[in-house]
């Protein structure tokens, strides 16, 4: 998946696994960026009576980078604070629960939110909110009814412009997860693969599932390094690096009376920027370490980038099916590396690539969500980004209904590498690739973009 | 055996216990004993390497990080006998 479970360490630390991170220039105000980071993959809705929240000693973090060394300028820090109303009950909740203030909902959790930017004279700390609630989880038509307007009452408005929303949402990210990691099969695509099957539509592996999402809209100006609108958009300034972690403090004692202490600086356990990274790039023994490393820091995977195991497998798992690509893969790693993938998930687009584009940080290595923000939001969104012509969809930003699945499986298999080896013919093939799914859920026209959760007592899986 | 051969590697590679803070003879010992008096949270010291003598302190979310060889060299003693405790 996207980030969901990818490492052997932190798919038993759900609360602390970041699935999704999305940045997009707002479509409802170009003055603005929507930054989403997701964490807690494949919530299933009905799992309570100890619904999915935020982890109190968990320190969520959006780092940005607008300076192209891969270390963060701007941060944007969460810390989340339960509250238990009456502790001699099971109930999540007592009755409906019908607004924010409801006394019958018995489990709260609360929420801060500090920026942290980094200055000529060291770092300065401005806590932008206190005390910020999170909607309770949508649980059914008797405990939650009305729930859009009840989450909605949970967006909040921070000083300087800014909008922030904890809670929980529909995952919107979409994959045939039981295909693809049943070898690599794209079910439209069954009947080529090495261990054939008849051909289908794709099944969404997330389809009604829940994440957890921090959504955050700030004003371009609290990105920038020099605080203006980015207007120029080959102009290095316009772009900036995005990423979000999560950490754990070092030591974590537990007591005989079933709760624990914590003590010791904070150590992040997981991180995500472009999709599918240490979910596919990252190898399964280096993925722990992976989570634990700052981007700057990544050039050690270099090797991973410039000839990626999946791209090795395409025409073994199809045989026949990308003979330009075996080709291609028959000569030494060290005389065909990936170059367009370095660009498009390492480094950034350099301008003269693709017309009228970049959103280059440097030629350092960096798992980054990189963001030109002096494109203005299309007007009629390709969810295949840029690869559709798209210049405002990933790989620049990510919108929350980017087909990421798509657009790497097929720039993996090898669409993107003319725009760095003139010479390469990709294989027909390669421009078709999909697992065949959508996120039948839709999204929100508004932020924070992510569709309302679904809730326990009716949902459906694929 | 098998549970010996566990303690005395868990033993040999890692030490994590909680002690006082008047065991710790630097000058962070004041700053240590009011942070947590006013956190009210335990001290942690964790010793990743002993060879290296080398001794992370942990209180609330702050840890400094001391090379000590008198106060590695007692947590080592201790950690020793700790690993011939039979677990109950």
């Amino acid at each position: 998946m996207s980030s969901h479970r990818e490492a052997p360490e932190i798919s038993k630390d759900p609360v602390a696994d970041n699935t999704d991170l999305y940045a997009f220039v707002d479509p409802n105000d170009a003055s603005k960026v929507t930054i989403i980071a997701n964490y807690i993959p494949l919530e299933e809705p009905a799992g309570g009576p100890n619904f999915f929240q935020f982890g109190d000693d968990v320190l969520y973090e959006i780092k940005i980078d607008n300076d192209g060394d891969a270390v963060e300028d701007v941060t944007y820090q969460f810390r989340f604070r339960t509250v238990l109303g009456n502790p001699n009950t099971f109930l999540y909740n007592t009755g409906p629960i019908t607004s924010l203030t409801s006394s019958s909902w018995n489990m709260r959790q609360f929420y801060s939110v500090t920026r942290v930017a980094k200055g000529d004279d060291g770092r300065s700390r401005t806590v932008l909110g206190t005390d910020l609630v999170s909607p309770p989880v949508r649980i059914g038509p008797r405990s939650t009814p009305g729930y859009p307007a009840l989450a909605n009452a949970a967006i909040q408005t921070l000083a300087g412009g800014r909008k922030v929303f904890a809670g929980q949402r529909d995952e919107g990210f979409y994959v045939d997860l039981g295909s693809i990691f049943d070898l690599g099969a794209l079910r439209p695509f069954g009947n080529l693969h090495l261990l054939p099957l008849p051909a289908t539509g794709g099944k969404d592996g997330t389809k009604g599932y829940n994440v957890h999402s921090i959504a955050l809209q700030v004003p371009k100006t609290d990105l920038t390094r020099d605080g203006t609108t980015p207007t120029d958009v080959m102009d290095p300034g316009s772009v900036i690096g995005i990423w979000a972690t999560a950490s754990r403090q070092r030591g974590r004692m537990h007591r005989d009376d079933g709760q624990s202490d914590t003590a010791g600086g904070w150590v992040q356990v997981s991180r995500l920027g472009s999709p599918l990274i240490n979910e596919v790039v990252i190898p399964l023994g280096k993925k722990d370490g992976w989570n634990a490393r700052e981007p700057y820091r990544d050039g050690d995977f270099l090797a991973q980038y410039q000839d990626p195991e999946l791209q090795n497998l395409l025409p073994v798992l199809y045989p026949g099916v990308f003979p330009n690509l075996a080709a291609l893969l028959a000569a030494p790693a060290a005389t065909r590396t990936r170059d367009d993938l370095i660009a498009i998930l390492g480094t950034g687009i350099p301008r003269g690539v693709v017309g009228g584009f970049q959103n280059f940080t440097g030629t350092r290595l960096a798992d980054m969500l990189r963001l030109n923000m002096a494109i203005a939001p299309s007007a009629s969104p390709n969810t295949f980004g840029l690869l559709g012509g798209d210049l405002a969809g990933f790989p620049n930003g990510r919108r929350v209904a980017d087909n990421v699945v798509a657009i790497e499986l097929r720039a993996i298999a090898g669409v993107t590498l003319p725009l760095v080896r003139p010479s390469y013919t990709a294989d027909a093939a390669a421009a078709l690739l999909t697992d065949g799914t959508s996120n039948s859920e839709g999204y929100l026209a508004t932020f924070p973009y992510l569709m309302h959760p679904n809730e326990g007592y009716e949902h459906s899986h694929d | 055996m098998k549970r010996r051969a566990l303690l005395t590697r868990a033993a040999v590679g890692t030490a994590a216990i909680g002690l006082a803070a008047t065991a710790i003879t630097t000058e962070k010992v004041e700053r240590l004993r009011d942070a947590a008096q006013d956190l009210g949270a335990p001290i942690v010291a964790y010793v990743t390497d002993p060879a290296n003598a080398e001794v992370v302190v942990m209180i609330g979310d702050s840890e400094v990080v001391r090379r000590d060889a008198a106060l590695v060299a007692r947590l080592t003693a201790i950690a020793k006998e700790a690993r011939d405790v039979v677990p109950s």
